[in-house]
């Protein structure tokens, strides 16, 4: 009954607001060039959903790349640094100033490296880029975490440093990096949106190039179309992670305790 | 078993945690140390392991380095694994083929009274379920028949409520007897050392040293039996001697 609450709530206030939305756009008669309607918005939607799709589908495959290269960057890094503190104090300072950089300043610098022929390469380096911090900093502390008592008795019976790492410290490491990993799917995300601005229309074929190509044409049923879509993707990724989160950490952790 | 000879050790941050410090522990005995919190039990403890190494000194091991089992304060188990699977953990680390390893783990599960709760998480157990897989652990860390086997204890009781510590007391007296394991058993209770330890070495701090070396009268067969009062009111005075010094 408490999650029918939870899931009919939030969509009656949806239907309450796009109504209201809807209402007063007729009543004022606000140009479709300025603000379009829910259901000015929806026939946009249908009526370019297979060019739509394409866009996704393009955006959905950097952000995935993307995601998956700073996650195997992000825990080889972390792992790299749990194994060395003479490695770890050298470089986590750059790892910070790559995090602090607006990687909109750094894009273009990307872009013309990699090159225009390589465009998706390109988007996925900017991309990876944005989200890899998080899952750094998340195993880090992760790894660095492990009982003291743990890592002791790993001594005491003779492990081996793999062995200490396979079961304890990434383990220890995984609610952490779980943690990190929810972070770096929405930024994954936006630094596949960014990446696409700043290449520019004609180049990349995502859906933030059909946000920017649809305002140049003063098309904003598309654009809200093509925002909406943009939303809903960054929704469902955190779903998905926050799912996987609870079912690898349902046993044990205390953050998984409840359903989600 | 186990020999320390005047050792000392100083931490980082200054406190000279032990300083010529020296006992033995024979094989077979059961041994405690005992002594208010912050003497160093906990180091000494640590230094007979071979977890840290004095500063001054030596530890030694006159009848060949032996298995080491280790009991913590905290139950320290692994929170993402079930209780076989830390209670394995040391056959694991030394690559114990999987069959044998789980035979291993489950019977020194059902040895502590855990049978059945094979596949139940740290986090469904009591406390004293969980130093019981604990135990269990310290257990399956003796593989080799032949060499000695040396137990270390750090206070492992002292988080538990009395009833379940009397019962674990118990229960560790009885594994000791079975198995003729060597015990070093780090306490700060005096009825503990008084019922459970042959022999109770009486530690003082700043720094740590041992400044009584009690053998105690057979005949505590239970905690109230005269010979266990007795040996408490020995050891007490022991102790009151030593803090008041």
């Amino acid at each position: 009954m408490k999650r029918l609450a939870d899931i009919l709530l939030p969509l009656a206030v949806a239907a309450l607001l796009l109504g209201a939305w809807e209402g007063a756009v007729a009543h004022w008669q606000v140009p479709a060039y300025v603000l379009p309607g829910p259901s000015a918005i929806a026939r946009a939607f249908a009526g370019n959903f297979g060019s739509l799709m394409e866009a996704l589908a393009s955006t959905l495959t950097v952000t995935l790349e993307a995601f998956v290269a700073a996650c195997v960057l992000g825990l080889a890094t972390a792992i790299a640094f749990s194994q060395s503190r003479l490695l770890e104090r050298t470089l986590y300072p750059y790892a910070v100033i790559l995090q602090v950089t607006p990687v909109v300043a750094i894009a273009p610098l990307i872009l013309i490296w990699v090159g225009f022929e390589r465009i998706n390469l390109a988007l996925v380096i900017i991309a990876t880029i944005v989200a890899f911090f998080p899952i750094l900093a998340g195993a880090t502390l992760g790894l660095k975490s492990a009982d003291f008592n743990l890592i002791d008795l790993t001594r005491l019976y003779g492990a081996s440093r793999l062995q200490t790492l396979w079961r304890i410290r990434l383990p220890n490491a995984l609610p952490y990096l779980l943690s990190g990993m929810k972070t770096a799917g929405g930024l994954a995300l936006i630094g596949a949106v960014v990446a696409e601005f700043v290449a520019g229309s004609g180049t990349a074929t995502g859906l933030a190039w059909r946000i920017v190509e649809s305002g140049n044409r003063l098309e904003i049923a598309t654009l809200f179309a093509a925002l909406a879509l943009l939303a809903l993707t960054g929704v469902v990724i955190f779903a998905a992670l926050s799912l996987l989160e609870w079912w690898l950490l349902r046993r044990w952790h205390e953050s998984a305790l409840q359903a989600p | 078993m186990i020999a320390l000879e005047n050792v000392s050790k100083r931490f980082a941050n200054g406190v000279q945690a032990l300083n010529d410090l020296s006992f033995t522990v024979s094989r077979g005995e059961f041994v405690s140390l005992l002594g208010p919190s912050g003497c160093g039990k906990s180091t000494a403890l640590r230094l007979a392991a071979g977890l840290l190494a004095p500063d001054a000194g030596a530890v030694t091991y006159p009848d060949g380095k032996p298995e080491i089992g280790f009991v913590f304060q905290d139950h320290t188990l692994m929170p993402w694994a079930d209780a076989l699977t830390n209670a394995r953990l040391p056959l694991d680390l030394k690559r114990i083929p999987r069959g044998h390893a789980d035979a291993r783990a489950s019977a020194a599960l059902a040895r502590v009274g855990l049978a059945g709760f094979e596949r139940a998480y740290p986090r469904e157990l009591s406390g004293g379920m969980k130093m019981r897989v604990s135990i269990a652990r310290a257990l399956c860390s003796f593989i080799g028949a032949a060499q000695p086997q040396l137990l270390l204890l750090d206070e492992p009781f002292a988080a538990l409520d009395e009833i379940t510590r009397n019962a674990l007391g118990d229960d560790l007296l009885k594994l000791w007897r079975e198995d003729g394991l060597t015990v070093l058993f780090v306490t700060h209770s005096v009825s503990e050392s008084s019922y459970l330890s042959q022999r109770v070495l009486v530690m003082t701090s700043c720094p740590g040293r041992i400044t009584a070396n009690i053998a105690l009268a057979s005949g505590r067969d239970s905690r109230l039996s005269p010979a266990t009062i007795e040996a408490q009111r020995v050891i007490s005075g022991a102790l009151n001697t030593a803090i008041t010094a």
